[in-house]
């Protein structure tokens, strides 16, 4: 699909999605004229009315053999690969979130790094497991010591 | 005069000097690395600022600024890849020296042209900022509301080819803007019981996972070979008197330009590169040099693009608008210890703006000595394999917006800003005209409807106060413009598609 036309779809889906929550905005007994639900309501409209048009800009453009192709370029001109592979950096991120306060900032913050680095095709060995190491390590002294920041101790505290 | 007294006497008494230096040394780094702009590289440092008293963490934030669009210059120069787009004009004569094994002699041109640079913009930030803002001293409800609206028509500019990507990008913004409590009525919206939305959601966290965790996911998803490697014993030499002698007018040239450019709003340094280095062709005695590995080819964009960055800070602290992605963040940086930049700041606490002045000075003079002790570690940097520095970028983003709220749900957010801004780079959609409906989304709703509870609902009032009336006009003219230059722009490539068949 073209990848401008996708995007004014996708702006019309979020606008209703936004409309329908929008109604759900409860009015006060200390209402004004506008409302606490009447700037949202005016933005729903005007995205849905913006993306519409985007939608029928486009389609027309197309079915005229117009349009020139959305400019994005680098990563994005293969963009199933590209996609797949923010969504496995996503999974990864979302795991080491999930994972931070039961089993503590160290050794979550090592599984990110280590994660992340082979991931992205660094061979497993020894170095890299010091690094990811080394460095949840070095990021603890940072914030924990130095900015005394009170990271998540997790199954550590208990154990001590 | 107390202005500079106050100023001299901060430098003793405050953290000025070592944030300046640390800032400037962050920046050059930062901007080093290929694919981390200014703007990533400042929101690294936005979690750090938390503890540090206001002056230092401002001061900090716009030293990284500086130094950044300097270092981008350094891969440009070395791997002909630039490390900020402003420093992709630099990457053409720059890149031709380093053939010519003149890469030294390159990257002293430019610190000497990032310095003229950097001096002029401040000079003028400095002189321009005040009387600005004593022009906001008088503002009312209805001015704010208007002084939004204009804000937003920037949007016109800042779009990048596609204006409805543009509008639908900043209704974006407005939308997460409205999230939290009302601010007339007190009821939530948006927040689903969660507590942590009751105030609404954090700029910063957003403004992280736009840039940072966006940009890092498209760099992860970037296929690199890793063969792009420069030379580690590269020495910085600064340009001999012949050098300079024949790149004063280009620095000149492009100092003029980047102050233009950053006094327009959306403009960037991006363009002010361009410009710049087009300008100094033609006035060039050699302009047969150019592309060919010319010191003005690269003295120019350098110029160009450091005046921008002092100069563009000018609707920051005036008016509290961020007119570029890295202004953004430096506002993020404001609200976080409560500040908003504007007139009311100026006449509240004008110590913090000299502050800032009197540190952008220190940072300027700073760049030069920093600059040649932190190459041999920045080229070190720039050959560091990808998938470490992305890893760690990412464990430092997150350590970081942890280290905000202490709160897991804080991390939920700057994952879900990031993937918004994964998906806004693959559809194309600036991310400037997002942040500026979030900063303004509040401003613009909350002085509109105060203005209408004042006026018992009569939308007259906005006609009543003359710089509403004002706000409103340059932003309907400045819309009308942009949308007759879109309108011209596609008759012109309409008649040339003609032409070619």
């Amino acid at each position: 699909m073209d990848r401008d036309l996708a995007c004014g779809l996708i702006g019309t889906a979020i606008a209703l999605a936004y409309l329908n929550a929008a109604a759900d905005i409860p009015t006060s007994a200390l209402g004004d004229t506008v409302g606490a639900a009447g700037v949202p309501h005016l933005l729903g409209y005007a995205l849905a009315a913006v993306s519409v048009a985007f939608v029928a800009q486009r389609a027309i453009a197309l079915a005229r053999g117009k349009a020139a192709e959305a400019r994005t370029g680098g990563v994005f001109d293969d963009p199933v690969p590209a996609f797949a592979s923010a969504a496995g950096t996503v999974l990864i991120c979302a795991a080491f979130v999930f994972l931070l306060e039961p089993v503590g900032y160290l050794p979550a913050v090592a599984f990110l790094i280590f994660a992340l680095c082979v991931y992205q095709r660094v061979a497993i060995n020894a170095r890299l497991a010091l690094i990811a190491t080394g460095g949840a390590f070095a990021l603890w002294l940072l914030f924990a010591v130095l900015l005394s920041v009170r990271m998540p101790a997790g199954i550590w505290a208990e154990m001590i | 005069m107390d202005a500079v007294l106050t100023s001299i006497s901060m430098l003793g008494t405050t953290m000025i000097v070592p944030m300046a230096i640390l800032g400037m040394t962050w920046g050059i780094f930062g901007g080093a690395l290929p694919g981390i702009s200014p703007s990533i590289t400042m929101a690294l440092l936005l979690p750090f600022t938390y503890t540090m008293d206001p002056v230092s963490a401002i001061v900090l934030l716009a030293s990284t600024y500086i130094g950044a669009e300097y270092g981008g210059s350094i891969p440009a120069i070395l791997i002909r890849t630039p490390g900020t787009n402003a420093s992709a004009a630099t990457m053409i004569d720059g890149y031709e020296m380093k053939k010519q094994g003149k890469a030294g002699e390159a990257l002293g041109i430019s610190l000497q042209a990032s310095t003229v640079g950097n001096v002029i913009g401040i000079v003028c930030l400095i002189l321009f900022t005040a009387p600005l803002s004593q022009l906001a001293l008088a503002f009312k409800p209805t001015s704010y509301f208007a002084l939004g609206i204009l804000g937003l028509s920037v949007i016109v500019s800042v779009s990048e080819g596609s204006l409805f990507k543009g509008v639908i990008a900043a209704l974006i913004g407005l939308m997460i803007a409205t999230i939290g409590t009302d601010p007339v009525t007190g009821v939530g919206r948006f927040t689903y019981g969660q507590a942590d939305l009751l105030t609404g959601v954090p700029l910063i966290l957003i403004m992280v996972g736009l840039f940072a965790v966006g940009e890092v996911l498209e760099q992860i998803a970037t296929k690199d070979d890793g063969t792009v490697r420069s030379d580690l014993v590269t020495r910085l030499k600064w340009p001999s008197w012949t050098v300079q002698k024949k790149t004063w007018r280009a620095n000149l040239i492009g100092s003029g330009i980047g102050v233009f450019c950053g006094i327009m709003p959306g403009a960037g340094g991006t363009v002010a590169s361009f410009m710049a280095y087009s300008e100094a062709r033609r006035f060039s005695k050699t302009p047969e040099e150019f592309g060919k590995g010319s010191d003005e080819g690269i003295a120019a964009p350098e110029a160009a693009n450091n005046a921008d960055a002092g100069v563009g800070l000018i609707p920051l602290l005036s008016f509290g608008i961020p007119a570029s992605n890295s202004t953004a963040i430096l506002l993020g940086g404001f609200l976080i210890h409560g500040l908003i930049p504007g007139p009311v700041l100026f006449s509240k606490d004008p110590t913090l703006l000299y502050g800032l002045f009197t540190g952008l000075l220190v940072a300027s003079a700073a760049l030069v000595p920093v600059a040649f002790l932190t190459l041999s570690s920045s080229i070190w940097l720039v050959n560091r394999p990808k998938p470490l520095l992305m890893a760690f970028i990412l464990a430092l983003v997150f350590s970081g917006a942890y280290s905000i709220n202490n709160s897991v749900f804080d991390l939920g957010l700057v994952l879900a800003a990031g993937v918004l801004g994964f998906g806004m780079r693959f559809f194309g959609m600036p991310m400037l005209p997002t942040i500026l409906g979030l900063v303004l989304g509040y401003m613009i709703e909350a002085n509109y409807r105060r203005s209408l509870v004042i006026s018992g609902g009569d939308n007259a009032i906005f006609l009543e106060d003359p710089i509403a009336v004002g706000f409103l006009a340059v932003a309907a003219l400045f819309l009308i413009g942009s949308i007759v230059r879109e309108v011209r722009k596609r008759r012109r490539i309409k008649i040339e598609r003609e032409a070619v068949i």
